[in-house]
Formats: C-alpha cells, sequence, structure tokens
C-alpha cells in the first residue's frame, strides 16, 4: 500500500515533472500538487499523533544497508510548516505570474515543487549521504528561485549563491566522506559512535559547517541578503522561510542524535548565532530597502534559532531543543508573511525605499497590516508563536540560571523590535500624514497569502500546544 | 623503486600539476583544457585505486561533459580579467586551506583500512538481482539516493530551461567532422548499450552509458545536426524528463505490489533494475545534450 510518507516524497517531483513538461497547465497543476501535499502533511500528523512515529525502510533493506525514512513528529512539524507556507506562497504566484520579464510560462512552479520534494524528502532522511543529496537538489532549485526575475542582480545574487551553496555542498560531503571512513556507514545513528572519536569529531565539524554555509550562519551569510533582496517575492518567501531552514533542521537533528558528546559544536552554534543576531540586526538597522531589512533580520533570526539549538543542552534531560523548533515554525510564518507583504508594498509603491514609505497619497493596505502583525510575531509580543518560542527559551534559560543568554535573547529582541518599527512606524500612519483624497491600494491576492500567514503565526500562539504535542511524538 | 610506485608517484604529482595549471592559466580555453586533463588523470587514479565505476563516470561526465559545458561557457564571457585578492584574504584562505588539508591528511591517513559497509553489502548482494555490487548498491540499496541524484540533474536542465542561455549553434568545423561522427556514433550507441546491459555483473551502468551517449550526441550536434529544431527539442526535453518519471512511477509500483517504496518485488529485481536503468540512459543522455545546446531563443555562434 502507498503510504502518505511515500507520497510526500515522490508527489511534488512528479508534479514538477508535469509543469515542466506542460508550461500552460503549470499553475494549475502545481497549486494542486501543492494543496494535495498540504493535505498528506496533514495526514501524516494526525497519524503520528495517534501512533507514534515511524520509521520505513527503503526497498526492505534496513540502515545501514539501505536507507531509511524516519517520520517523527520533528520531521512532521517541518513538513506541516512547509506545506503551510508553501500553500501560501503558491497562492500568492497563482494571482500573477512571476513579475519581470515574460520568463518561461510557469518558470515558478517546476523549481517550487522540486524544491519542496527536496524539503519532504530532507525533513524524512535518517541517513547523512541522502541528507547531502536533498541538500544538492535544494541547492540548485533554490538558486533559480532568486534568478528567476532574470535582472542582473538577481543573477549576480543566484551566482554568489550558488558558489557558496556549492563550497557548503563540498564540506558537507567531505564531511560524510570521512564519517563514513570512520564507521563504515552514514545514517544518523552513527553519529553517537562518531562524537566519540577525533576523526568522527572532524568529519561532524566539516558538516555543521557546511550547514552553516547553508544556513547563512553569521560569519558565513556573506551571501544571503543579496539573494533574498533580490528574489521575486514569492521566492524571497520561500527561500527565506524554508530554505533556510532545513540545515538548522539538520543541525537540530545532529544534536539531537549526538546527545552529550556533541556539546562543543553546540557551544560553538550558540556563539555564532549570538553574533548573528547582532550583525543582522545592525545591519537591519542601517538598510535603506524594505526587503533587504527583511533579509538582515533573517539573519538576526536564523542567530537567534541557532543560539536555541546551541544552549538547548542535552535533549536527553532538557526539552528546550523544542523552543528551537517552534521558533523556526513562527519564523517562517512571519517571514515568508513579511516577504510577501513587503513584495506588494513595494508594488504598489513602485519602490521599496523606507524612506519612502509614507506618502499622502495612499493608505496603507492590507500588506502594511500584515506586515506589522509578522513584526509582532518576529519580535515575539504575546499571543504569536514568536512569543511561544521566546518564552519557552528564556524560561528554561532562567530555570537553568544562564544570565547571559538571557540578556543576549532579550537584547536580541529589543534591536528587532528597533529595526522593525522603522517600518511598522511608517505603516501606522494616518490622520495628518494621508491627503483626504488618498487611494486605498487594491485588492490581490498577495494581501490574503500574506494575511493567512501572518494570522496563522497568530493563532499558532493560542493553538501552541499542538505543535509541542506533535514534538513530543519520538522514535524512542 | 618498483614501476608502479614510480607510476603512481607521477599520477599524484600529474594530477596537482595539472589543478594548478587549472588555476593559474590566463587563457579560459587553456584553464579548461587543463581541468580536462585534470579530471582524465583523476579518473586513472581511481582505476588504479580499483574503482573502473567512478573511473568511468569520471572520464565521461567529470572530464569530458563538463569540459564541453564549461567550454561553452567560456566562449560566451569574453577574456579573462585577473583581479588578484587582497593579500589579507590571500593569506586567510592559504591558512584556511592548509589546516583543513593537514586535519584531512591526518584523518584518512588514520582512518580503519577495513571499511564495515562492503561486507553488509557482499552479504545481501545475492539477493540483489544483480552481481556488481556497485549496480547493487546504486539501484537496490540504495536506489533512493539515485532516484534523488536524477533530481538533481533534472533541476539543472530546469535551470538551463528557465534561464535560456542562447543556444549553440557550433561553426562549421571542416570536411572530417561528418566522416568522424558517422564512424564515433553508432560505435558510441553501442558502447552504450554494453556499458549498460554489463552494468549488472560488471564495471558500467546508467550514467556511464548515458555520458557514452550524450557523447554521441555532441558528435552529432557538432556534425550539423540542427537541435533547434522545435520538434527534436520537444521529443528530446520528453526524453529527459521522462527517466525521473520513470524511476519515481516504478518505486510507487514497487510499493503497491511489495509493501515497501523501491522495494523489487522477488526474484524479479534484475529486471526491474534495468527497465529503470535503461530509462535513466536515455533521459541522462538526453539531459547531457540539452545542458549542452540550451533552450535560448537568440542562438551564438
Amino acid at each position: 500500500m502507498v503510504t502518505e510518507t511515500s507520497l510526500l516524497v515522490t508527489l511534488p517531483f512528479l508534479a514538477a515533472l508535469a509543469a515542466a513538461a506542460a508550461p500552460r497547465a503549470a499553475a494549475t497543476l502545481g497549486m494542486a500538487a501543492t494543496l494535495a501535499n498540504a493535505g498528506f502533511a496533514a495526514l501524516l500528523a494526525r497519524a503520528l499523533l495517534a501512533d507514534g512515529a515511524r520509521e520505513t525502510s527503503l526497498g526492505g533493506w534496513e540502515a545501514p544497508l539501505g536507507i531509511t525514512l524516519r517520520a517523527d513528529g520533528l520531521a512532521a512539524l517541518m513538513i506541516g510548516m512547509t506545506a503551510l507556507v508553501g500553500s501560501a506562497v503558491a497562492l500568492q504566484a497563482m494571482g500573477r505570474p512571476a513579475p519581470g520579464r515574460p520568463a518561461p510560462a510557469g518558470g515558478f512552479w517546476p523549481l517550487w515543487l522540486a524544491t519542496l520534494g527536496a524539503m519532504n524528502a530532507l525533513f524524512l532522511s535518517d541517513d547523512l549521504f541522502n541528507l547531502y543529496v536533498t541538500f544538492e537538489i535544494l541547492g540548485l532549485s533554490a538558486v533559480g528561485l532568486t534568478a528567476l526575475t532574470g535582472s542582473r542582480r538577481a543573477l549576480r545574487a543566484a551566482f554568489d549563491y550558488l558558489s557558496a551553496g556549492l563550497a557548503g555542498s563540498l564540506l558537507l560531503l567531505l564531511g560524510v566522506a570521512l564519517a563514513y571512513a570512520e564507521a563504515g556507514r552514514v545514517d544518523l545513528a552513527a553519529v553517537p559512535a562518531l562524537v566519540e572519536t577525533m576523526r568522527g569529531r572532524i568529519a561532524l565539524a566539516l558538516v555543521l559547517a557546511g550547514l552553516a554555509v547553508k544556513a547563512a550562519l553569521f560569519p558565513l551569510h556573506f551571501w544571503m541578503p543579496a539573494a533574498h533582496a533580490n528574489a521575486a517575492p514569492p521566492a524571497s518567501a520561500l527561500l527565506s522561510a524554508l530554505v533556510v531552514k532545513t540545515a538548522l533542521y539538520v543541525a537540530l537533528r545532529l544534536s539531537l542524535e549526538g546527545g552529550a558528546g556533541i556539546a562543543p559544536a553546540r557551544a560553538a552554534l550558540a556563539v555564532a548565532g549570538s553574533g548573528a543576531m547582532l550583525w543582522g540586526a545592525w545591519n537591519a538597522l542601517r538598510a535603506e530597502r524594505l526587503k533587504l531589512l527583511v533579509a538582515h533580520s533573517t539573519v538576526a533570526q536564523i542567530g537567534l534559532i541557532a543560539l536555541a539549538l546551541g544552549v538547548a543542552g542535552n535533549p536527553a534531560d532538557s526539552t528546550l531543543w523544542q523552543a528551537a523548533a517552534l521558533l523556526m515554525l513562527s519564523h517562517a510564518l512571519a517571514k515568508a508573511a513579511m516577504f510577501l507583504a513587503a513584495g506588494r508594498i513595494a508594488e504598489e509603491l513602485g519602490h521599496d525605499r523606507i524612506s519612502g514609505l509614507n506618502r499622502t497619497e495612499l493608505r496603507p493596505g492590507a500588506a502594511e497590516f500584515a506586515f506589522a502583525i509578522a513584526a509582532v510575531s518576529l519580535i515575539g509580543l504575546p499571543p504569536t508563536a514568536g512569543f511561544v518560542g521566546k518564552w519557552v527559551l528564556i524560561e528554561g534559560l532562567i530555570a537553568r540560571e544562564a544570565w547571559i543568554w538571557v540578556a543576549l535573547v532579550m537584547t536580541g529582541t529589543v534591536l528587532s523590535a528597533a529595526y522593525l518599527s522603522r517600518v511598522v512606524s511608517r505603516c501606522l500612519r494616518g490622520g495628518p500624514h494621508v491627503a483626504p483624497g488618498a487611494r486605498r491600494p487594491a485588492w490581490h491576492m498577495g494581501d490574503v497569502a500574506a494575511l493567512g500567514l501572518a494570522v496563522g503565526a497568530l493563532a499558532l500562539g493560542l493553538a501552541s500546544a499542538l505543535p509541542f504535542a506533535l514534538l513530543e511524538t519520538t522514535l524512542t | 623503486m618498483s614501476p608502479v610506485v614510480l607510476f603512481d608517484a607521477a599520477l599524484a604529482l600529474g594530477v596537482l600539476g595539472c589543478a594548478a595549471l587549472a588555476l593559474t592559466l590566463r587563457d579560459r580555453t587553456g584553464t579548461v583544457a587543463a581541468f580536462m586533463l585534470t579530471g582524465l588523470l583523476v579518473a586513472l587514479s581511481w582505476l588504479r585505486l580499483g574503482a573502473p565505476d567512478v573511473a568511468l563516470a569520471e572520464a565521461a561526465i567529470g572530464a569530458g561533459l563538463t569540459g564541453a559545458l564549461f567550454l561553452r561557457g567560456a566562449r560566451r564571457l569574453g577574456p579573462l580579467r585577473a583581479r588578484p585578492p587582497a593579500p589579507a584574504q590571500a593569506a586567510a584562505a592559504a591558512l584556511g586551506a592548509a589546516v583543513l588539508s593537514a586535519a584531512l591528511l591526518w584523518a584518512f591517513a588514520t582512518a580503519p583500512a577495513e571499511s564495515l559497509y562492503p561486507p553488509r553489502v557482499a552479504a545481501a548482494l545475492e539477493d540483489s538481482g544483480v552481481s556488481n555490487p556497485v549496480t547493487a548498491v546504486l539501484l537496490n540499496f540504495r536506489a533512493w539516493d539515485t532516484l534523488l541524484e536524477i533530481a538533481v540533474l533534472v533541476v539543472a536542465l530546469l535551470l538551463v530551461m528557465t534561464l535560456s542561455p542562447p543556444r549553440v549553434i557550433p561553426d562549421k568545423l571542416g570536411a572530417l567532422v561528418q566522416p568522424f561522427a558517422r564512424i564515433v556514433v553508432p560505435v558510441a550507441v553501442l558502447v552504450a548499450g554494453h556499458l549498460l546491459w554489463q552494468g549488472a555483473e560488471a564495471p558500467g551502468g546508467a550514467f556511464q552509458a548515458g555520458a557514452v551517449l550524450a557523447g554521441a550526441g555532441l558528435a552529432l550536434v557538432l556534425g550539423g545536426v540542427r537541435v533547434d529544431r522545435r520538434v527534436l527539442r520537444r521529443a528530446l526535453t520528453a526524453l529527459a524528463l521522462a527517466g525521473l518519471a520513470v524511476f519515481t512511477l516504478a518505486a510507487l509500483a514497487s510499493q503497491a505490489v511489495t509493501g515497501a517504496l523501491l522495494g523489487y518485488p522477488d526474484g524479479q529485481a534484475k529486471a526491474w533494475i534495468i527497465a529503470i536503468e535503461g530509462a535513466l540512459t536515455l533521459s541522462i543522455a538526453a539531459t547531457l545534450c540539452l545542458l549542452f545546446t540550451g533552450y535560448g531563443r537568440r542562438s551564438a555562434r
């Protein structure tokens, strides 16, 4: 019998092929496949909550000879996140053909569907080499999404992205090769053995360095702001909300598998994360363009998630890592909403300079509203999902009396409030700033998608019991 | 010193020397030539390391087709403008590379000589349907990796479709090209078929066969076959996309039959593997050809 797990990892690829073969029907096919994928993601989550986590040996060959797909709560949560954000972004892309030049009809859809398939495969993978292959698909399809507008800047950013991604892949592959040489196996169950020896630790360090490049973790984030700021809005939303999360997810997996032995790597993550939080915030404060601000805020938020991963401690005796997972989820929703909203704002204004956001002849619209809600979630104000994630994190840190980390998280929060209010304060214009006959922006599919995601981030804060229940579903 | 050791030493020096040339030459064509030579020497090294499968793939794809793609790109880029890196940058890069190399050298030199994986493969080889362990791993034990790798190729093709670099219409190369193609193409088709069939029990398989077939395709392109005809291009695209479709549908079909994704029914594994590999060979060849010729509306000479 064909299971939802296997449909999650095969259907998007089949849909990508169909969309590439029939460009005229690409949007319909793509939307249908994205929605079907969301349905399977929901079915998987429901099945897991009912029957617990499950493993599937592909081809009937058990690891370490073969490859295992592991569907546990964390994987299901990430797949659900991808399905949700993907559906909203697909809705936006449906509304209008990708902006820019008359690109080959439907160029967006095959790339997005391949990205979706690769992400599902990555979240379910339980094997280092298999993870590397999924990263290869993701790396290429994400470069395609960056370059989709065909503008000179986008092409340049895409090329830098490709180079950085390849460097990351090479480090990752070197690490996997060394892990294979050391342990004779590449499934994730080899990680506890790897942390025991020096060679194994070098292998894991290489893997983590490759992941850091792919996650745009400070100080290896250099390629990211330009790539995310110059892509088309739906592509930016996918890249910033989802694709960078994949590397963080794998880092979290390694941390969960490695237990106490992987503590030095966690410490490195925490330090790099703090640096990212401060550096990203500083650049977001100085950014002149809206999309660049949002992109730099991704650097900062990635930093916060890495910090949470790093300080979570040994997962055997602390559930603090769940805060990191929830922060990933809330950032995905809020950041996708923000990029879609920023795209709509730029479309209405004709530019995306922050200094020119408050124009007197244009009233704020739904996009500004969505941006503001997303900002509330990113800053971490109640009742949003961002708040719940930060609350769990800070509560855990206070219980451990780790005051330095508490102070760092607080500083990051204040800074994010500062740079986001540069935009939000201008969105709240009204009264004397708006001329009497000011135009109201027309409604657009992009507004619906952005609002939906932003409201989702808000609602998730109220319904955060569900993700936590899902995260409790582990194999052991 | 025995001649074998001398040969190996020369090979190692040759790889390093060619790689250094590829990095330092100031002429794009020369750089690509050095790169291709490096690839061939690396292929020889694989042979010396007892990995003929990898050697075949490296020679056909790593050196041959990648080189052809580089040459195609180099013609569009114009002359190389050297921008020497800042001394601080160069020093940092050198330091990083040295530390990484030293760590890797130590790690691989002291790594356990016996790997635990090959015995596992050998123990299960009988049930895999093929007797070449490499094919058993690629198409059975870890077929899921291979499926995703085919997806990587498809995404590469999607990128070329989306970014649509100008199509290549090669210059007339002279009187000998067509006679050359007349000999080489049929031979390449035969070799590809042989590699595909032989993959079940000896080095070979879909990737190598596909690369050889693609080489035949490129010989045809250089010999003047116009790939910009719409029908031909559509057919090639369909063929290129069909590989992943067949593989994915076969995976689902196998699950419907046996209950395990990519689990072939008992006793029929070889038939499934050969069928999948056949589709992959054609698809890989079509993909590599299309990557070279491109999709753009404009054309370049």
